[in-house]
C-alpha cells in the first residue's frame, strides 16, 4: 500500500518537474537549421518591456554566418552595419568580398506592447554540424531596454533556465540524399 | 501504550509533505520589468505601481521606501493578477528617490526577492539615478542592526530570535533523541519488556517532535515576515528555504517512527535516516565547503551523538525499572558500541570544528571559535562522566546490585548533554568565521581580486575595511583581458546573507568613473554574504562575478 503511494508520489513530482518550459521570450521561429545551406532566420518579439513598446531591435551576427539580408520592411528602416571579414571569400561573379553584416538594427517603427512582431533574416550558415550559433539581440522600448543577451556558461545549462536568454538557431546534419544546395 | 494516530491520517501527512518537498524542483518565475520603470525619473506621482514577472505570482510583501528612509504608508496592499502585482498609491508621492522592495511567490511557492529606484522630479531633486550618493541610503539602512524598520521583510528578522532558537534547541533533541533510540535498539538486543518500552517512548518523541516541528515552522515564518504582517501565503515562503525542507523530512522521518512497530523496524530505520538527513541538508553542511566532508561529516555526528544521548535515557530507565539481572550484559554491549561511536564521533567533530575554524586563532578571535570552546568544555565533561561510569561504577555494579550511583551519575550526564545540545543548536546558526566582536585583528581580506566565470575579465574588490562586521562602502576596479582599465557600460550587484535570509537584494551603484566603480553596501558582513556583480561590458555582452571576502566562488 505505501509503495504504491510512493510511486504514485514519485511520478507526480516528475510530472511537475517536467512542466517548466514555455515562457515568453525572443526566439528564432525556427529552431534549426541545415549547415551550410541558406536559411531564413525569424526573430520573433513576444512582448514589450512591460507596457511600452518597441520602438528598435539590435540583432548581432554571430561569427560563420555571412551573406547576411534582411528582409526589406515597410514600416521599419532596416540597417546593416558592417563588419571585416577574417577570411575573404569570392561570390559567383568573382567579386572578392571583404566585409560582412556584424549588426542588424530595425528602427523607426513602433511595436505596441501587446503584440508580436517577427524580424526576419536570410543568411549562409557555416558547415557546422551540432553547433549552436546565438543572435544576441537588443529590444528597445519607448521606455526601458531588453538585453537578450545571455548565454549559458555551465556544461548542460539550458538557455531557458537564464533571465533573458539569447536567440538561439542548432545547426543540423545536411539529410542525407540531398546533394545540391 | 499509545498506538499512534490511524495508519490513513499518517500515511496522508506523508504524502502531503512529499509534495510539497517535491514542488521545490519545479520553475520559477521571474521578475522582468516595472512601472515606473527602474533607474528611471518620472514627472508626477504615479497612481500604482506595477510589477511584472515572467510568470504568474503571488505578492507577499511589496515595501515603498520613500527619500528620508522610512516605508511609506500606502494605505493597501499589495494584489496580485497573473504575472503583475499591483500597488495602488492613496496619496501623491513627493519628489525624490523611492525605493520598491518585493517579494513574492511564483506559482511553484518559489519565494522571489528584489527591488528596484525610480525618482519622481521636482524641482529640488537631482535626477541623475547614478551620481546621486543619497539614493543608497533607504536600500542600505534596511541591512542595519538599528530599529529603523524601513523593509520590515528584513528588519524584524531578528525579534523572534530567541523564541526561535529555544524552539530549535527543542526540536534537535527531540530528532537526536528519535534517532538514538532506534539506533540503540538496533546496536543492542533488548529484554522485552525495555524493548516495548523503548517502542512506545520512540512513538511519543516522534509524536511530540512533530508538534515541535510545526511549532518551529510557525516562529520560523513569524520571524521572516514578522508578527502583524503575518499571511498564511507565508508559510510557503519559509517551506521553500532549507529550514522548510530540513522540518518537511524531520516531519516525515518522524511519521514513520509513529508507524512503526516491533515487528516493522525497516520503518523506523527509514524514519531515522530521513531525520538524520534532515541534519543535513541545512546549514553549514551544505553552506559551507568542502561539502562533500561536511555532509558524510555531519551525518556521522548526528547519528553517534544521537546514539550517546539516547541510551543515557534507556539505561536510566533500566536502571530503575530493570530488569536489573540483565544491566550487566546490555552495559557491557553498550560500553563496546560506545567506545567506536564515541570516537567516530569526535573524530567528525574535531573534522567539522577544524574545518570551520582554520586556525587556532580563531577559537578564540571568533564568535563561532568561543562557542565552540563552550561545546569542547561540555564534551570533555560529557567524556569524564562517560569514563567514570564505564570503568569505576558499572565493575561495582555487577558486584552488589546497587545502581543508585550510577544512575545519579547517568542523570548529571544526562544533563551536561542537553546543554551541549544546546550550545551545538547555537553553533550551527554561528556563520563559522563571522566577526562579532570588531577587533582589528586578523580579519578577512579588505582587497580581492576576481575573475568572471568567463575567465576574460578581472576586476579587483576592496572591502574598505578588514573586518567582518562593516563593509561599506564597496569599490570595484574592472580590467579586460589583456590587463587594461575598461569603463562598464552598466553595473549591478546583489548581495545574498543566506543566515539573514537576505537573496539576491540589489546594492546602489554610487558612481562609475573610468573603471573605478563605487558601491554602497552599509550592511554587517556576517561572514556568509556573497555578492554577485553583472557588468555590461559591450552593448551584447554581460559579465558575471560571483565572490564573496575570500575571492570568486565557483557555482
Amino acid at each position: 500500500m505505501i509503495y504504491r503511494i510512493f510511486a504514485c508520489l514519485l511520478a507526480i513530482s516528475l510530472l511537475l518537474t517536467a512542466a517548466l518550459e514555455a515562457r515568453a521570450h525572443a526566439v528564432i521561429n525556427e529552431g534549426t537549421a541545415v549547415a551550410g545551406s541558406f536559411s531564413f532566420i525569424t526573430l520573433r518579439i513576444t512582448h514589450g518591456c512591460g507596457t511600452s513598446p518597441t520602438n528598435q531591435i539590435r540583432m548581432k551576427i554571430p561569427d560563420g554566418v555571412i551573406r547576411v539580408s534582411p528582409r526589406f520592411m515597410e514600416n521599419w528602416t532596416v540597417e546593416k552595419r558592417m563588419k571585416t571579414l577574417g577570411t575573404p571569400y569570392e561570390d559567383e561573379a568573382g567579386n572578392l568580398v571583404t566585409e560582412t553584416v556584424d549588426e542588424i538594427v530595425w528602427s523607426g517603427g513602433s511595436l505596441p506592447a501587446g503584440y508580436y512582431g517577427e524580424f526576419q533574416v536570410r543568411a549562409l550558415m557555416p558547415d557546422s554540424p551540432g553547433e549552436t550559433l546565438w543572435f544576441k539581440t537588443i529590444q528597445n522600448c519607448q521606455e526601458g531596454t531588453i538585453r537578450w543577451i545571455e548565454v549559458p556558461t555551465r556544461e548542460g545549462q539550458s538557455p531557458y533556465e537564464l533571465k533573458d536568454p539569447s536567440p538561439f538557431i542548432r545547426i543540423v546534419e545536411k539529410p542525407h540524399g540531398d546533394e545540391h544546395r | 501504550m499509545t498506538e499512534g494516530l490511524p495508519r490513513w491520517l499518517s500515511t496522508s501527512l506523508l504524502a502531503l509533505c512529499l509534495v510539497l518537498v517535491s514542488q521545490g524542483v519545479s520553475a520559477h518565475a521571474q521578475f522582468t520589468d516595472s512601472r515606473p520603470a527602474a533607474d528611471t525619473t518620472v514627472d508626477t506621482s504615479p497612481h500604482e505601481i506595477v510589477l511584472n514577472f515572467s510568470q504568474a505570482v503571488t505578492p507577499v510583501t511589496v515595501v515603498l521606501v520613500g527619500p528620508d528612509g522610512s516605508a511609506v504608508e500606502t494605505g493597501s496592499e499589495a494584489q496580485g493578477n497573473g504575472k503583475r502585482v499591483v500597488l495602488a498609491l492613496g496619496n501623491t508621492l513627493a519628489p525624490g528617490t523611492y525605493v520598491v522592495s518585493f517579494r513574492v511567490l511564483s506559482g511553484d511557492a518559489h519565494p522571489i526577492s528584489g527591488g528596484f529606484r525610480f525618482s519622481i522630479a521636482g524641482p529640488d531633486v537631482d535626477t541623475n539615478l547614478s551620481a546621486e550618493p543619497d539614493v543608497a541610503q533607504p536600500v542600505a539602512s534596511s541591512f542595519g542592526t538599528s530599529d529603523d524598520n524601513a523593509e520590515p521583510t528584513l528588519a524584524d528578522a531578528s525579534s523572534l530570535a530567541l523564541l526561535e532558537q529555544i524552539i530549535r534547541a527543542v526540536f534537535i533533541a527531540l530528532v537526536l533523541m528519535a534517532i538514538g533510540l532506534v539506533v540503540f535498539q538496533a546496536l543492542i538486543p533488548l529484554p522485552e519488556s525495555l524493548g516495548i518500552w523503548l517502542y512506545g517512548l520512540a512513538r511519543r518523541v516522534a509524536w511530540i517532535g512533530i508538534i515541535g516541528a510545526v511549532g518551529y515552522f510557525l516562529v520560523a515564518t513569524f520571524s521572516i515576515a514578522g508578527l502583524d504582517a503575518f499571511r498564511l501565503r507565508h508559510l510557503y515562503v519559509v517551506l521553500q528555504t532549507s529550514i522548510g525542507m530540513s522540518l518537511l523530512l524531520a516531519i516525515v522521518g518522524f511519521l514513520f517512527l509513529t508507524m512503526s512497530t516491533p515487528r516493522q523496524r525497516i520503518l523506523m530505520g527509514i524514519g531515522a535516516l530521513l531525520l538524520v538527513l534532515s541534519r543535513v541538508v541545512t546549514g553549514h553542511p551544505v553552506s559551507q565547503e568542502p561539502s562533500f566532508l561536511l555532509i558524510p561529516g555531519m551525518a556521522i555526528h548526528v547519528a553517534t551523538a544521537s546514539f550517546w544521548f539516547a541510551s543515557l535515557w534507556v539505561l536510566l530507565r533500566l536502571l530503575r525499572k530493570g530488569p536489573l539481572v540483565d544491566a550487566p550484559r546490555i552495559l557491557e554491549r553498550f560500553a563496546k558500541a560506545a567506545l567506536w561511536s564515541v570516537g567516530a564521533l569526535l573524530a567528525a567533530g574535531v573534522l567539522m570544528g577544524a574545518i570551520h575554524i582554520q586556525s587556532i586563532d580563531a577559537l578564540s578571535s571568533t564568535i563561532y571559535g568561543n562557542t565552540l570552546l563552550w561545546k569542547l568544555g561540555g564534551v570533555a565533561g560529557l567524556l569524564a562522566f562517560a569514563m567514570a561510569n564505564k570503568f569505576w561504577l558499572t565493575p561495582k555494579l555487577s558486584e552488589q546490585y546497587n545502581p543508585s550511583k550510577l544512575r545519579t551519575s547517568i542523570r548529571i550526564e544526562a544533563l551536561v548533554m542537553l546543554a551541549v545540545i544546546a550550545i551545538s543548536t547555537v553553533l550551527a546558526a554561528t556563520p563559522p568565521v563571522a566577526k562579532g566582536d570588531g577587533e582589528q585583528t586578523a580579519g578577512p581580506n579588505s582587497s580581492i581580486s576576481v575573475a568572471s566565470e568567463s575567465g576574460d575579465y578581472s576586476m579587483v574588490v576592496d572591502f574598505s575595511s578588514q573586518r567582518y562586521d562593516e563593509t561599506l562602502p564597496l569599490s570595484m576596479e574592472l580590467f579586460d583581458s589583456k590587463g587594461e582599465a575598461f569603463t562598464a557600460l552598466e553595473v549591478s550587484l546583489t548581495v545574498t546573507i543566506p543566515s539573514r535570509r537576505i537573496v539576491a537584494v540589489p546594492l546602489s551603484v554610487s558612481s562609475i568613473e573610468g573603471n573605478h566603480v563605487i558601491v554602497e553596501a552599509d550592511f554587517p558582513d556576517t561572514g556568509d554574504t556573497s555578492f554577485e556583480a553583472l557588468i555590461l561590458v559591450t552593448e551584447f555582452d554581460r559579465e558575471r562575478f560571483v565572490f564573496n571576502r575570500e575571492g570568486r566562488i565557483e557555482r
